[in-house]
């Protein structure tokens, strides 16, 4: 593999906290937003993700003050994502110092936000997070408000309809792995990588280095988006890209010059 | 150094992250939208994300475009990042076909990739140095470190002798530009870690 896949660290935020839940369930406090974002950053992670699980639910967007203390200290792209509903809500968060935004629930009310947002913004800030639940065999389904509504739609329809309406990547998590431990659905991101020509970032199950492989392997993400092996300490990120790489699959290689 | 760096404010979004990473490096930072305000400054930086079109358009409208070209005649470091470094250009064939700065000659095409590798080009990449100049700005490039890259277009020169360096994405491609004092990156120093920061650091080493 000639390209270096991007080993992404998603930090789910609740209030002040980054937490983490099984299935998007039994949420569990893991940490401080400022304070993970900055050891990941320093350890070497190549993009950090920012998911505020509740803004969608309860109609709020707190985020920002969070992004600009974050922002200040790490020089590697950032995603925020949670409530975003307006083109508005796009430029507060761009202003704090997010580098990429992502949506969900409103894109599938609103698709034309995206559209709009790719044109004003770049498609490079425009990244569309799709939530996946397995129907059947081969048909999984977007889910939104951080997976509790239907919406009766077919995950590779709707990713093909992101693409064209203007967005940059999809960050496509598994509803059904998210913090299980039991790896990656593979199916489900060969079936979207293989549909649309944007980089796809896998997400949701991985609890070993052996999981990311696979999915590196077998899916060729162009990115992994992890969260239960940094936030409960199970590997560093440079054992993840050493182990990686002895393997087969490049990373980024950090350097620390300055 | 504390250097005074100028950076152009074109109403073209994203001018926080390169704010933020050149004043960790040390840097004093002023927002610029009029040739006026680069008269006392020590580096310019051209960002950009976002069309070719809207950039070139934006810049006119404050006169910067004029002003980026009297600017460089005066021997001081102008660096343009991404959509910054392919306004440069003589042309653009992004969506039509557009005039660009012409401080470079050459064109903006898009990547022509086949069917496996995904488009935008996302991701962390090193780049390969092909010249035999040796720039302290870039001193560390030698060491294979990689710099991240979002874009779907390129720079493609007329002249080999203005690319400093190369990078891969399925062909060789136009990394890094210098032509005297006007230098362009494809990758975003202020988002590649520790690597752009040293860069941005020794903007004016050129």
């Amino acid at each position: 593999m000639i390209n270096n896949v991007r080993i992404i660290a998603r930090l789910e935020i609740k209030g002040l906290n980054v937490v983490k839940g099984i299935q998007m369930e039994g949420l569990r406090v893991v940490g401080q937003p400022e304070e993970m974002s900055n050891r990941y950053f320093h350890q070497g992670i190549d993009e950090i993700i920012f998911s505020d699980i509740v803004a969608s639910l309860y109609n709020r967007n707190h985020l920002s003050e969070l992004v600009t203390k974050v922002s200040n200290k790490i020089f590697i792209p950032l995603c925020v994502g949670g409530g975003v509903r307006s083109i508005e809500n796009y430029r507060e968060l761009l202003r704090a110092g997010a580098d990429k935004i992502s949506i969900n629930s409103e894109a599938t009310r609103n698709p034309l936000l995206i559209e709009k947002a790719a044109n004003i913004f770049g498609s490079q800030c425009i990244v569309a997070s799709i939530h996946a639940k397995k129907i059947s065999d081969n048909n999984w389904e977007p889910y939104i408000e951080n997976g509790r509504e239907r919406t009766f739609m077919n995950v590779v329809d709707w990713a093909k309809k992101l693409e064209s309406l203007g967005a940059g990547e999809i960050l496509l998590i598994s509803v059904d792995k998210d913090g299980t431990c039991s790896g990656f659905d593979i199916n489900l991101i060969n079936l979207v990588k293989k549909s649309v020509s944007i980089p796809v970032i896998a997400c949701g199950g991985a609890s070993s280095i052996e999981d990311i492989y696979k999915v590196c392997l077998e899916a060729k993400p162009s990115a992994v988006a992890i969260s239960h092996i940094l936030h409960f300490n199970k590997f560093d990120i440079n054992t993840i890209k050493d182990n990686l790489l002895e393997k087969g699959i490049n990373t980024r290689k950090h350097y620390v010059g300055i | 150094m504390t250097l005074k760096v100028g950076i152009i404010d074109y109403s073209i979004c994203n001018l926080y992250s390169i704010e933020r990473a050149l004043r960790y490096v040390g840097h004093e930072t002023y927002f610029v939208k009029s040739p006026k305000e680069i008269e006392n400054i020590d580096a310019l930086v051209l960002p950009g994300v976002g069309a070719f079109s809207t950039g070139i358009k934006n810049l006119k409208k404050i006169n910067m475009d004029k002003g980026i070209v009297d600017y460089v005649k005066s021997g001081r470091p102008l660096l343009g990042i991404c959509l910054g470094m392919q306004l440069l250009m003589s042309k653009s064939f992004e969506f039509g076909e557009h005039d660009g700065l012409n401080l470079v000659k050459g064109k903006v095409k898009k990547i022509e990739v086949n069917n496996n590798i995904p488009l935008p080009h996302v991701g962390w990449k090193h780049c390969d140095i092909i010249k035999n100049t040796k720039y302290k700005l870039f001193n560390h490039i030698e060491k294979n470190v990689d710099f991240y890259f979002t874009h779907s277009y390129a720079c493609f020169p007329e002249d080999h002798a203005d690319i400093f360096a190369t990078f891969n994405y399925g062909q060789d491609l136009t990394g890094i530009i210098v032509k005297n004092n006007v230098i362009g990156c494809q990758f975003h120093p202020e988002l590649s870690s520790f690597a752009g920061l040293e860069l941005l650091k020794n903007i004016n080493n050129i």
